[in-house]
């Protein structure tokens, strides 16, 4: 099972690794723009799907990131290897203050919260044409000073996996087990020694840094960014990878946003039908498969098991 | 005496749910809470641990002042709970959900000394066949264990159980009887607990306490308190009514 595990990963990494030998620039682009998903997915999962702290400011998060990189590079001649820590920092502080604030809430509340600051910093960002140049769009440096698709498609790639391995790592901890703890029963959790306001603190700062580094990222590739990055839509297509995928799993969220990136391109021709085809997908999925792609996986699994033993 | 209680006041909106409640508990002994539904029992229980802050009094834990604490930190100073309606982590296994009590309280130790603590609860509460299943999954008496062995992996000085016994056939209330025996005999835990169930309370508490409308009415060895007036009152109503 193990030996099967590690090939099945050199496999798809050997995939990935020789991508930009036999995929045209087009579809480079599209796999930059779902390594980007992945990082913002997965590390939304981490938040809502582990703690069960369904925040809609992770958008927020990553156009933080991606201004402040884009920002400073332009104002202070920051280099953006540099910057896009600077705004992972930024995003992780926002991100503690938003987490304090949400410290009462749970449910629906939370969501709600989330939502307006996300909104918030959507409307800073518009109106603060002077040092954001709004809606006309910020043009930002290139990350590594000269454009070469290939090499950003691998960084982003070492980026991704070095994300993953740090999320994996979180999950399979301690800490990783207080998560789910805390997101099933707070209340059980504070009462059995869980300092339950760190934990759910630690996840919004971790998650938070994580969309802030990818948006800064995502921005020094783009290299015009404008505050769609931050919007509602941008956060809904991250949530409905998530759950389309399957959250609260690992690869859910990487299954999620291959997929919906990739079929974004295709329905692309249907113009604004495209997001009601969306809309159809999430429906199927939340009614046939409220566990996502991951768990009707994870069912067939089960079942495999079951007629073996 | 392991905890002293002097004055504890609670009410929610206008109902007092308890008023100048002043007990104690002695140290490794079983003390039995009975009342009427209502009379602030459970209440009393969360005061106790954290959940709710009391409005006036004091509760001293080995004569540190717990009443302020956050349920996190009064679990750290020794006391564990169960919960009337369960709550295990559903979506968790066995081991997981015991898991957290270790992680919570022995953040050091090794992950396969945390594991080995973990499985040791489990199978002192029976539970040794169920390592891997979700909580989700086990009956109604499998979650009790699973929730005792979960208050256990804490290693408390003092354990509240709040009715623990509800919904059990005798058998099972026979067996979870000796296992509170067993708590306290061989680790010289102290055990606090309310039960609706008169008999088994009787026979096993050393000492019972009475709430009623958030008062204390009676104290006293059961036999004495089972025969007590305001206690017969309050649990069938005036005589001659």
């Amino acid at each position: 099972m193990k030996a099967t595990k590690i090939l099945g990963m050199v496999i798809i990494l050997g995939i990935f690794l020789s991508m930009p030998l036999y995929i045209g620039a087009y579809w480079l682009h599209v796999a930059i723009i779902s390594l980007f998903y992945v990082m913002m997915a997965s590390s939304w999962n981490l938040l809502a799907g582990y703690t069960g702290q369904v925040s809609f400011a992770h958008a927020a998060f990553a156009g933080i990131g991606a201004y402040l990189s884009g920002i400073l590079a332009i104002t202070l001649h920051v280099p953006p290897i540099i910057g896009v820590f600077i705004g992972a920092t930024i995003a992780a502080l926002f991100g503690f203050a938003l987490g304090m604030l949400c410290i009462k809430m749970g449910g629906i509340y939370l969501s709600l919260t989330t939502l307006a600051f996300s909104e918030i910093i959507r409307l800073i960002i518009t109106n603060e044409y002077e040092l954001t140049r709004g809606t006309m769009g910020l043009e930002v440096p290139n990350l590594i000073g000269f454009y070469s698709k290939p090499a950003y498609f691998y960084i982003m790639l070492v980026m991704s996996i070095v994300f993953l391995i740090i999320i994996y790592r979180i999950i399979h901890s301690d800490l990783g087990t207080t998560f789910r703890a805390v997101s099933n029963d707070e209340l059980a959790a504070n009462s059995l020694g869980i300092n339950v306001v760190r934990v759910r603190i630690v996840a919004f700062v971790i998650s938070s840094a994580m969309a802030g580094f990818a948006g800064a990222m995502f921005g020094h590739y783009l290299l015009l960014i404008s505050p769609d990055i931050s919007s509602l839509g941008q956060m809904f297509l991250v949530l409905a990878m998530t759950i389309i995928g399957g959250m609260g799993s690992f690869v859910g969220p990487i299954i999620g946003a291959f997929f919906l990136e990739i079929l974004s391109e295709y329905i692309r021709i249907y113009g604004e039908y495209h997001v009601l085809i969306f809309g159809v997908i999430a429906l199927i999925i939340a009614r046939f498969a409220p566990s996502g792609i991951m768990g009707i996986y994870r069912d067939k699994l089960k079942i495999k098991w079951k007629e073996v033993s | 005496m392991i905890l002293k209680a002097t004055g504890i006041s609670k009410s929610f909106g206008g109902l007092h749910a308890l008023s100048e409640v002043d007990f104690h508990i002695n140290e490794e002994e079983i003390l039995g809470l009975i009342g009427p539904n209502g009379a602030g029992k459970t209440t009393l229980f969360n005061v106790i641990t954290g959940i709710y802050n009391p409005e006036k009094g004091k509760i001293e834990f080995n004569g540190e002042d717990i009443s302020k604490y956050k349920p996190f930190k009064v679990c750290h100073k020794g006391i564990a709970r169960t919960f009337q309606v369960t709550r295990t982590f559903l979506d968790m296994s066995c081991l997981d959900n015991v898991l957290v009590g270790v992680i919570g309280n022995n953040p050091k130790l090794s992950p396969a000394e945390k594991k080995a603590e973990a499985i040791k609860h489990l199978k002192f509460v029976g539970l040794n066949n169920f390592v891997d299943t979700e909580a989700k999954n086990l009956t109604l008496v499998d979650k009790k264990r699973l929730e005792l062995a979960r208050a256990l992996s804490t290693y408390p000085k003092l354990l509240l159980l709040d009715e623990v016994l509800a919904g059990l056939n005798t058998a099972e209330m026979r067996e979870a009887c000796d296992l509170i025996n067993i708590i306290r005999d061989k680790f010289g835990i102290t055990i606090f607990w309310v039960e609706h169930v008169m008999r088994a309370i009787m026979e096993v508490s050393w000492r019972i306490i009475v709430l009623d409308h958030g008062e204390k009415i009676a104290e006293g060895l059961p036999k004495e308190v089972a025969g007590n007036p305001k206690v017969i009152e309050a649990y069938l109503g005036e005589p001659n009514a």
